[in-house]
């Protein structure tokens, strides 16, 4: 280590300290923003668990970046492959890093990176702390248990009371339980080493007690598929780094390969702000506890480390919902299914007749070679249910999976060539359909980086599990060119802009020709300084749709323009209080159809100095032409609990988020929405149809540590 | 098929990509870059934008090669020529043909362009064009002038702007069928020694903006990687580069969504 190393290190510790040293955010703040901006971006109510569990995991024991791998340092989110590499030359070249400021050093990070790693990461000199013991993970693991329950205040139609004779005739036209939703939760972990899960979840209108349901009910022969207790349990056992053992799952969790071609259950970015992060880090298998009912795997999963090899395998059985098509009628068998559902409600005394109607046993394993410079890999799958898939074959969904068992290969690649980070993976289904993805990542200026993603999904390609980058969610029938490109022009400036055209060369649902669209972002960021920050964000995405003609019975096609602009800041007005505002407007076009909407908000956090409480607040004002100028936007919620909920129509809403330390060990939420209509006499329709105008939500949550 | 295939073409897009006598946007090195051109300064200066001409340093001659949509009819090739003289400005010549018996286009052009100051310049360039049919219908020529002014306001940054067919000459009166007019506007910026961006809007009086982006980068000594995009329709333009000492020879390949592949290559002599 040199000199030069050590002074550099000492002045920026002081120039950064003091440009930290005001921060007002907490770190839980700082999560939020993390996933706000991920989850703004995809408009789409994901869930974030698994992610919010990582980020927490690293505020409670921050990671060293002086002894951190790279799959510890995938696990922030926050890095992309080239920051990584870069960080770690750099350890090689001028030894430990002495301080996290002298991160400033190192080549491709920004001031905006280094601000969002800070809660997670620590620097310490000397080597990792890699043991585990038995009896160390009993004394010093932490317990959490969550409790939470939410309902909407005013009477849905599935609620209401109904006569004998009407339930009977129909009986999906209540909801067999009460309007709560209720989950629970209980996590341990010891370290990175040990992590040990329970969740439970009763969704709104799902019954808890059995006696409960409406007495005409009973003797349906639905009646004996129903059980007390929640409607959805969930436990998880992970171990890693055991010896020669990675990781070993019991219970449920996911698994993630590759670039996602072939396996890749959970959450998978797209296209986002993030306009460089278009690769997958193939974590592999970890641990599930969310409560996506269906898309999971239940089993046991391991991966076992050998020299540079890694090698998994896992295998998984459960049952899952579906639309029952035909039961033989001696053993009655399901035979046949005509789709497999993926809501994971069971409210309605349908709902429970699909509820676990089939069995699904999927097995497959991995085989990586890593290497310093390249990663290679193997990845293999096969799914077997319990029927037959029979779904209604149409033109445009001929080549889909439909049958009742498959199998998926895949080989995946990445490498780094002049600071290139090439990537990419190939697979096979087993009825010969081929899905390629190739990309690259590339730092070419200081201050430019680029990404570009070339996809080619054969039409005829089947995957049920995968999830890839592209437009489509399915992972077939799409060829696409992406490239974006994230430019710091001036200090404090960040242009981040991408632009991907696809083609469909096959037909599509709703879409009755072969196709093609392209969609771009531009975002600047601006960051006037620690306490101002600001964007300005413009989207647009033409893609065509069925239009309807009157002169022939062939719909032609006609474009659908989808264009968003936004602006949103965000401030500290004082040591306690900061403010966010937002306007955003929504274009919508598809053909003579046009509709315009706004958004409006304006948000207040407030942080008291001597009551160990925050407070978020929330008025929005939205006036959308029609349901497809609707907007989206993420609103801060009680932990793992995530909304972003579309502003449509004309009206306002408002939230109150109301967090409260009781204790060092006890932690309260509460929370308050509601969204008033001025052009609705009655909200949502069928069983969730609201009598009246508004439409409240109260959450309560509890936490504790121990 | 493939008359068929040309003669949807034709009729349905031709309008927008390449109409008849539309500028002819030249050289690999910008097809490479979603055809932003207006901006760059090399021998294609000539056909691009003739104020770029004025910052070059040698006398170089060009050839150009393009076929679009791996359809034979519809190839283009062109001959370029450069030559600075100090303190007088440089003098461009260019000699273009695009079709093929039936019908085609031809285009000899002389350029001029001159600095004004160490950072801007101008250039003008007049052109004879001929559109020829076959059979009965014949041939006729206009001439057609453009202009073009390109300036540096720092050392990193390029601003130009370019007019073709100044006059709005028209092909025949009676159909009035005119040549189209068309206007860009462009900035390039080199972040590092390695990279260039360009943006450029261009502008036909009669159909909506194109929008174009390219990125330039020098891989190794000598070798460059491009890409770029443009809209209306939209294409994806990716192109390579080798320049070995006197020689530089480039290739770009563009595809579009329904029409497919289009592949465009330039060789230059620097003397």
């Amino acid at each position: 280590m040199n000199y030069k190393h050590y002074i550099l290190s000492f002045v920026f510790v002081l120039c950064w300290s003091f440009v930290f040293s005001q921060s007002t955010k907490t770190d839980r703040e700082t999560i939020e923003d993390i996933i706000e901006e991920i989850a703004s971006s995809t408009d789409e109510e994901l869930d974030y668990t698994t992610l919010f569990d990582d980020l927490n995991y690293f505020i409670t024991n921050p990671l060293n970046l002086n002894t951190a791998t790279k799959d510890q340092l995938e696990k922030l989110h926050i890095l992309n492959d080239f920051q990584m590499n870069s960080l770690k030359a750099y350890i090689e070249k001028n030894g430990q890093l002495l301080s996290v400021y002298e991160l400033q050093l190192v080549y491709g990070y920004s001031v905006d990176d280094i601000q969002k790693l800070f809660p997670f990461i620590t620097v310490a000199v000397g080597e990792a702390d890699n043991k585990f013991s038995l009896a160390k993970a009993l004394k010093y693991g932490n317990h959490q248990l969550f409790i939470r329950t939410q309902v909407v205040t005013e009477e849905q139609t599935g609620y209401s009371e109904i006569s004998d004779s009407l339930i009977n005739a129909k009986p999906d036209s209540r909801y067999l339980g009460s309007n709560q939703k209720i989950y629970a939760k209980y996590k341990y972990n010891y370290k990175n080493f040990l992590a040990f899960g329970i969740t439970a979840e009763k969704d709104a209108g799902e019954a808890f007690l059995k006696s409960s349901i409406h007495d005409s009910l009973k003797d349906e022969p639905f009646y004996d598929k129903l059980h007390n207790g929640f409607d959805f349990y969930s436990a998880h056992l992970q171990i890693n780094d055991f010896g020669v053992v990675k990781n070993l799952c019991l219970g449920d969790y996911q698994v993630q390969f590759g670039q996602g071609l072939v396996i890749w259950s959970g959450l998978g970015y797209g296209k986002s702000p993030y306009v460089l992060t278009v690769k997958k880090q193939s974590p592999g298998i970890k641990k599930f506890s969310s409560t996506d009912e269906n898309k999971f795997m239940r089993g046991v999963g391991t991966t076992l480390r050998y020299k540079n090899f890694d090698v998994s395998a896992f295998y998984s059985r459960k049952n899952v919902d579906a639309n029952i098509a035909e039961i033989d009628s001696l053993d009655e068998e399901v035979v046949a299914v005509s789709a497999l559902q993926i809501t994971g409600l069971h409210a309605t005394p349908s709902d429970i007749e699909n509820k676990h109607a089939i069995s699904e046993s999927v097995m497959g394993g991995n085989i990586t070679y890593n290497h310093q410079k390249f990663k290679v890999g193997m990845t293999a799958v096969n799914y077997l249910f319990g029927a037959d898939l029979e779904k209604n074959v149409s033109p445009y969904n001929q080549f889909e999976f439909n049958s009742s068992q498959n199998s998926n290969f895949g080989f995946d690649y990445q490498f780094t060539l002049h600071d290139i980070n090439f990537f990419g993976e190939a697979a096979l289904s087993q009825n010969m359909g081929m899905a390629f993805i190739n990309g690259a990542i590339m730092p070419i200026a200081p201050q430019v980086s680029i990404a570009i993603v070339h996809r080619n999904y054969q039409r005829d390609y089947q995957s049920y599990y995968g999830g890839a980058f592209g437009e489509s969610s399915k992972i077939s029938n799409e060829q696409g060119f992406y490239i974006g490109a994230e430019i710091l022009p001036y200090r404090k400036w960040k242009i981040s802009t991408y632009f991907d055209t696809y083609t469909f060369p096959w037909l599509k649902f709703g879409v009755d020709a072969p196709s093609y669209g392209y969609d771009y972002l531009v975002q600047v960021d601006y960051s006037l300084s620690r306490y101002v920050n600001m964007y300005f964000k413009v989207k647009q995405e033409i893609k065509p749709e069925n239009g309807s003609s009157e002169v022939t019975s062939i719909d032609p096609l006609i474009d659908v323009d989808n264009f968003k602009l936004r602006y949103h800041i965000s401030y500290d007005v004082s040591k306690n209080l900061s403010f966010k505002n937002r306007v955003e407007y929504a274009f919508y076009e598809k053909g003579a159809e046009k509709s315009n909407g706004y958004l409006i908000y304006q948000d207040i956090n407030y942080r008291p100095n001597k009551i160990p409480m925050t407070l978020s607040f929330r008025y929005a004002i939205f006036d959308t032409e029609s349901y497809d100028s609707k907007i989206y936007a993420y609103e801060n919620d009680v932990l793992y609990a995530f909304s972003v909920p579309a502003h449509y129509s004309k009206g306002t809403r408002y939230y109150l988020t109301l967090k409260y330390s009781l204790t060092g060990r006890i932690d309260l939420w509460l929370r308050y929405a509601r969204t008033t209509y001025d052009d609705k006499e009655t909200l949502g329709s069928g069983l969730d149809e609201i009598l009246g105008n508004h439409k409240s939500e109260v959450k309560a949550q509890i936490r504790i540590k121990f | 098929m493939n008359k068929i295939f040309f003669a949807l073409v034709m009729t349905l897009f031709s309008a927008n990509i390449f109409a008849g006598n539309d500028i002819n946007l030249n050289g690999a090195r910008s097809a490479g870059m979603g055809f932003s051109s207006v901006m760059l300064s090399d021998v294609w200066s000539v056909s691009n934008n003739q104020a770029g001409l004025a910052f070059l340093e040698n006398p170089s001659v060009g050839l150009n090669y393009r076929n679009s949509f791996m359809v034979n009819t519809l190839g283009y090739q062109a001959l370029t020529m450069a030559m600075p003289i100090k303190n007088t400005g440089a003098f461009g010549l260019n000699v273009s043909y695009f079709g093929y018996s039936q019908y085609n286009e031809s285009q000899v052009g002389l350029a001029y362009g001159k600095k004004l100051s160490e950072n801007f310049s101008f250039g003008l360039k007049v052109n004879y064009v001929q559109t020829k049919l076959a059979e009965d219908y014949g041939k006729i020529g206009r001439a057609v002038a453009e202009a073009g002014i390109l300036a540096k306001p720092t050392e990193n940054m390029f601003v130009a702007a370019h007019l073709y067919n100044i006059s709005r000459t028209k092909i025949a009166d009676y159909t009035n069928e005119t040549i189209p007019t068309i206007f860009r506007i462009g900035i390039g910026y080199t972040f590092s020694e390695k990279v260039l961006v360009t943006t450029e809007v261009e502008k036909d009086l009669k159909y909506s903006p194109i929008f174009k982006v390219g990125i330039e980068y020098q891989l190794v000594e000598g070798f460059f990687l491009r890409t770029g995009i443009s809209t209306n329709p939209t294409m994806n333009s990716f192109g390579i580069g080798y320049k070995h000492k006197r020689i530089v020879a480039d290739l770009a390949f563009v595809t579009h969504a329904t029409l497919g592949l289009s592949s465009q290559i330039s060789i230059n002599f620097l003397f």
